[in-house]
């Protein structure tokens, strides 16, 4: 199977990899049986990177040099590596620094990837962050049932401490397998002792802590960028994206370069069932948003990029949908699935999000009548913003980009005519393995 | 005016003038039904027992009717009933305390007056303070006084957190059990009002049956915060709790916004 995919060589100057050597292949459930790329443990880490030198009183020369790669966070959110840090800051020292790879995106497969095979590069990030922000602790969140992603991240720190390198107190916690679990505030509320469910927040601006401690939660691939700038320089320093692209039986962890464009991408990793291109793309994540393939196939895969036509490349997920596929009922799927994974803490989740889902259900069936979209249309515009977290939001986005971009879609279902795609589903859920 | 607006606004103008419809005639059955009682009792030495019996069984159908509305908007089902919409339940739910109030008021200053009864200002307003069968009557007494609790809460719904208001309010469950003993103490004499008694407590108790047996979205949120994370255990073994010094912010209480 994996042998008939077009991987592209290590050499290639389209998808230069930094990061990575090669693509990852993964099944399209679970992270157990990666292929494709190797492990690197300490001795060829520190061979092929090189070895990242304490930072002692260089933290004002880090924080500018991250300003000028513009790191911002890959799990999704997209916020500036630096003002995060700057504002820990603020906080004081003695706080807690927290690897979050629990990845809840069905469909994303990149930080355990990097922790399955670059794992001493985001512990030399973690433990960056630990000394830049003054913090004395450390801790690596994986979701439980993630027992490669676990065994590599033992092994490592193992190695270490084998090795001699006198990294602060790094602990791994297993969090509740659910798409919620990598909610930053799900995070802070296990680590107090509490359910791992996300949390109202009043003053988004504030530093999140523990007690009196201050907490930066990262995502794990945004560490590992740390870790290669705090190794190799601003010079050496790795501008491309890691992406996931869900290929047909599989999905494939890629890194793109700069100048790369979705074309390229999908060109590299994506087997078509058909033999056709995607008609349309899902960008960002479950919660991110659909986009019809000629607009993407002509962008770099970089977040300014997107941005430029209202897209993002959120957590890295890049979902190809076959033209054999519908569009509408992937979406319904999805709004589905997504309105199941609720907290269901909050009534715009509760009530908005499993009503949305209902007439979702409704629209892709063919059942969908006038006051039934206009209530969608209301639910929608009603939902976003208001819960704790931004779960629903993400929901939303997708669903409402899949009204724009499957609006022949739409209108076909709405006349009680579904289309013969739609026994062919593409996007992994947890539920359907 | 585009069509869809124009529709709109014939469909808001129908609703209004419905409504003027509706609340003229049920302002005009009211005064007949009040004059009609009032004439024939007028003259009749037992005039303020009748009427403040009539109050008072008025005031118990429509507490009724309040606590019912109640147990609706609170239901887990709730959202799931398109009719009456969310804000027609609420409206409806607030105008039934206004008027549960208005004639408990009339059932209370008819017989505090009425100096046959044997209640007095004394007696209606203080426990253990009428002469005329003390017991039930006091239940009434303590019934108001929760009763008016509930509402008062209710006045801050909305403006305070609900974390405050919701379980003080929940005071209105005491006050329907109170009201219900004082009726069949105190207002029993025939079997047509026995009957009511225990239809009415009968539809409340399966209501409230219904609405706390049925999963919530709370019980939901319990089951998943029942699945804890779990710290792998490291080279050192260690598993303390991360929390070290400071005061916990742990608000584990508030994950429901509301």
């Amino acid at each position: 199977m994996i042998s008939q995919m077009r991987l592209v060589s290590p050499g290639d100057p389209v998808l230069a990899p930094r990061l990575l050597n090669a693509h990852a292949v993964l099944p399209l459930h679970g992270t157990e049986s990666l292929s494709g790329l190797e492990r690197h443990d300490l001795e060829t880490h520190r061979a092929e990177f090189g070895v990242r030198e304490l930072l002692g009183g260089n933290v004002e020369q880090l924080l500018e040099d991250l300003r000028e790669i513009g790191l911002t966070g890959r799990g999704g959110g997209h916020f500036p590596v630096v003002a995060k840090w700057r504002s820990v800051l603020t906080a004081g020292p003695g706080g807690v620094v927290v690897a979050n790879a629990a990845e809840g995106e069905p469909g994303c497969a990149k930080d355990a990837v990097l922790l399955q095979t670059r794992p001493h590069l985001v512990l030399d990030g973690l433990v960056t962050a630990i000394e830049a922000i003054g913090a004395t602790e450390g801790v690596i969140w994986i979701h439980d049932g993630a027992d490669a992603t676990a065994r590599s991240v033992r092994k490592a720190l193992g190695e270490r401490s084998a090795a001699g390198i006198a990294d602060p107190p790094i602990r791994v916690f297993l969090a509740p397998d659910r798409y919620l679990s990598g909610e930053a505030t799900s995070i802070i509320r296990t680590l107090e002792g509490g359910p791992t469910l996300p949390r109202w927040v009043e003053n988004p601006a504030r530093p999140w802590s523990l007690g009196h401690r201050p907490v930066l939660v990262q995502n794990a691939e945004t560490l590992a960028r740390v870790g290669a700038l705090a190794i190799g320089g601003v010079a050496a320093y790795p501008a491309t994206t890691l992406l996931t692209v869900i290929s047909d039986t599989h999905r494939v962890v890629v890194e793109a370069g700069p100048e790369s464009t979705y074309g390229d991408v999908i060109a590299a990793t994506w087997r078509s069932p058909d033999g056709r291109g995607p008609q349309a793309v899902l960008v960002g994540g479950y919660g991110g948003s659909w986009s019809p393939w000629e607009v993407v196939r002509h962008l770099r895969v970089d977040n300014q990029a997107l941005r430029s036509v209202g897209l993002s490349t959120g957590a890295g997920l890049v979902g190809p949908l076959p033209h054999k596929a519908c569009g509408l009922e992937e979406s319904a799927r999805l709004v589905r699935y997504l309105a199941g994974q609720s907290a269901r803490q909050c009534g715009p989740c509760v009530f908005g999000l499993a009503a949305v889902a209902e007439i979702a259900d409704a629209l892709s069936g063919g059942r969908l009548t006038g006051p039934g979209r206009r209530r969608l249309d209301r639910f929608m515009s009603e939902i976003s913003g208001r819960g704790a977290c931004r779960h629903p939001d993400g929901a939303i986005r997708m669903l409402s980009s899949a009204l724009d971009v499957f609006a022949d879609d739409v209108a076909r279902h709405k006349r009680g005519r579904t289309c013969d795609a739609s026994i062919y589903s593409v996007m992994p859920l947890p539920e359907e393995v | 005016m585009s069509r869809e607006s124009a529709t709109t606004s014939i469909r808001s103008l129908g609703i209004g003038a419905g409504l003027v419809i509706l609340i003229t005639g049920s302002a005009v059955l009211t005064s007949w039904l009040v004059g009609t009682a009032l004439l024939s009792v007028i003259g009749d030495r037992m005039a303020p027992w009748i009427l403040g019996r009539a109050a008072g069984i008025t005031s118990y159908l429509l507490l009724v009717a309040l606590v019912l509305m109640g147990l609706v908007l609170s239901h887990p089902y709730s959202s799931k009933w398109r009719r009456p919409s969310a804000a027609v339940r609420i409206r409806t739910h607030v105008s039934l305390s206004v008027f549960t109030l208005v004639f408990t008021v009339l059932h209370i200053v008819v017989l505090a007056t009425d100096k046959y009864a044997g209640v007095g200002w004394w007696g209606a307003f203080v426990p253990m303070g009428a002469t005329y069968r003390p017991m039930p009557v006091t239940l009434g007494v303590i019934a108001l006084y929760a009763g008016l609790l509930a509402g008062l809460t209710a006045a801050f719904a909305g403006r305070i957190s609900a974390r405050i208001w919701w379980p003080i309010h929940k005071v209105a469950i005491a006050a329907m059990v109170l009201v219900w003993l004082h009726g069949v103490l105190a207002g029993i004499d025939t079997p047509v009002i026995l009957a009511m008694y225990v239809a009415t407590g009968f539809l409340v108790v399966s209501l409230a049956l219904s609405r706390y047996l049925t999963e919530s979205h709370r019980d939901e949120v319990e089951a998943l915060a029942e699945v804890r994370a779990s710290e792998l255990v490291t080279a050192d073994g260690s598993s303390r709790p991360l929390v070290v010094r400071g005061r916990r912010r742990s608000r584990d209480s508030d994950g429901d916004p509301r």
